[in-house]
């Protein structure tokens, strides 16, 4: 089914819609749930959340493009989960390791203590993004957005992982200097 | 600032971009998910399980109600497009900035233009309703399930468009208007055109090869004002609710447009309104609907409980979100800059009212001013 028939379920109040959003986008759900979680049974109960939220806001939203719309939601809906089942016990997993890469990209000791705030540097590396080239931002959102490992990345742009990380490592320069610039670091 | 939060706040960056990331996606990045795929039924389980839980996880429900109102005026194809791959309307389509004021009037006039050459066979099965988000869609279909769809948007509105699998384009003029009839595979074709001076976007896509999708843009013409297929519910879900509206907007405020859906099964209904102030090109958002809550230990009435859902990390984050308690008409109700929640137990329906264009005093005033009109 095509999306916007998807989003007219949405629109009707039709159950369908879950089950149809399910049918087209579930595996690509879970996967993104899946690089961040690693579990089972975690991934699952965040793709039910997913449709949850989504359906609590469809309407009034009708997203441009409905898969990227489910990403966001599950990718954030994941974090949150996977903050709340590691506060106990941190260490390991790629989501660890991507924390521990934009760690270094934070320029100072600026406090974003609110969601106002988030929303303005959101709006900062959206600039940032469009700075960049076609194949260094789809590699920085592929790992940085999805937390796909540099090997998968490596693979889907025919390149060596060392490549990968290089790029990575000079994108996350970039925006931390960026960043510097836009008075994050005062 | 920490990792953490730069790897939030780069979950928050637009779809546009994620777009251009996600263009190329290659199917052997798709996960298998072996046996594991769930019952859909699970899904109403949990939502009425954990309800609540699931409310603590996200916030950005209520931020996700905001209805842009600038869009890119639409201007035909200025990228090539590689045959055999995936698009989305968006991206063929690309130019400046305009503003709701600049063309809502205009939009509103062209919801009227729709194809007058319908194939035969083939009849009218649906009218949308998306005044709010600068986009109508038309269903046409025959007997034998065949469907032909018509958009019409401004600009990049129309990026739900998926051109998928193209085989050819051919460059049409449709009225002078200049267009791009996309073969697809199959027997799917898309027409799409623009009329740039005006900045809107129109296309039309069939899977049955008998119909003649250029002769159908060319009819393309003020017809009879339609009335979008689910205005019905909208009236219904206002019976059953109530119509609520508020007195005391800001100057230069007037409704847009009011969308509603009533009861159910066994899930709830609501009433959405948006407001407008077209010289300044901001707006105020108002729903209302009706709400139930579930606890581990049952069922609550409790309003100021069902209120909070509806301000943005009230419930996840209480302890880092700046909320006062108000009453409003005498109901419990909470405020913040931006949202106000109030909640009627004894209907079991809960009021938001949400923007970022006025301060939250003016939000009050408005808040308060909100009347049953029938």
């Amino acid at each position: 089914m095509e999306d916007n028939a998807i989003l007219d379920l949405y629109f009707a109040r039709d159950e369908l819609a879950i089950a149809e959003t399910d049918r087209k986008y579930g595996t690509y759900c879970y996967t993104v749930a899946n690089r961040i979680l690693c579990s089972r049974e975690d991934c699952e109960e965040t793709v039910s959340d997913t449709y949850y939220h989504t359906w609590n806001a469809i309407p009034p939203q009708r997203p441009d493009v409905l898969k990227l719309f489910l990403a966001k939601i599950t990718r954030n809906l994941a974090f949150s989960r996977w903050r709340k089942l590691s506060a106990a016990k941190r260490g390991g997993g790629e989501t660890e390791l991507v924390l521990e890469e934009l760690a270094g990209c934070v320029p100072g000791a600026v406090c974003i203590d609110d969601n106002l705030n988030l929303k303005e540097l959101a709006a900062t590396i959206q600039t940032f993004l469009d700075t960049l080239t076609r194949r260094e931002r789809d590699i920085f959102l592929r790992r940085y957005f999805f937390t796909d490992d540099a090997q998968t990345i490596a693979r889907r742009w025919g390149m060596k992982r060392t490549q990968v990380n290089t790029i990575l490592s000079r994108t996350r320069k970039k925006l931390k200097t960026y960043l510097t610039q836009e008075g994050y670091d005062l | 600032m920490t990792g953490e939060q730069l790897f939030i706040a780069i979950g928050m960056v637009e779809e546009s971009c994620l777009a251009r990331c996600e263009y190329d996606e290659k199917p052997d990045l798709v996960a298998d998910r072996e046996d594991s795929k769930m019952k859909v039924n699970k899904i109403w389980l949990i939502a009425a399980i954990v309800a609540l839980m699931v409310l603590l996880m996200g916030s950005a429900i209520a931020a996700l109600v905001k209805m842009d109102v600038q869009s890119t005026k639409a201007i035909m194809p200025s990228q090539e497009i590689v045959d055999g791959e995936t698009v989305f309307v968006d991206k063929v389509f690309e130019g400046e900035k305009v503003t709701f004021e600049e063309v809502h009037d205009e939009f509103i006039e062209l919801e009227a233009y729709y194809p007058q050459m319908i194939p035969e066979g083939y009849e009218m099965t649906f009218v949308s309703n998306d005044a709010p988000m600068q986009h109508r869609v038309i269903h046409f279909e025959n007997g034998a399930g065949d469907l032909i769809k018509y958009w019409l948007y401004l600009g990049d509105s129309a990026s739900v468009i998926e051109i998928y699998e193209i085989q050819e384009k051919l460059e049409v003029d449709v009225n002078g208007l200049p267009g791009i009839l996309y073969v697809q595979k199959g027997d799917t074709r898309t027409l799409v055109w623009a009329d740039e001076d005006k900045g809107f976007g129109f296309a039309l896509r069939a899977n049955d090869p008998a119909v003649d999708l250029l002769a159908m843009a060319e009819s393309t013409a003020k017809g009879e004002k339609l009335t979008p297929t689910h205005s019905a519910e909208t009236l219904q879900a206002l019976e059953e609710l109530g119509d609520f509206s508020p007195l005391d907007l800001p100057e230069g405020y007037e409704e847009l447009d009011v969308q509603g859906w009533p009861l159910s099964g066994d899930w709830y209904s609501y009433v959405r309104k948006w407001y407008v102030n077209k010289a300044e090109n901001t707006r105020i958002y108002f729903e209302y609907e009706t709400y139930r809550i579930v606890t581990e230990d049952g069922y609550t009435d409790d309003a100021k409980t069902a209120a909070s859902f509806f301000i943005p990390g009230y419930v996840s984050r209480r302890e880092e979100v700046v909320a006062e308690d108000v009453e409003i008409c005498g109901m419990v109700g909470i405020m913040t800059q931006q949202h106000i929640a109030w909640a009627d137990p004894d209907t079991h329906k809960v009021f938001h009212i949400y923007s970022e264009d006025v301060t939250g005093e003016a939000l009050l005033e408005v808040a308060r001013s909100v009347v049953r009109n029938d």
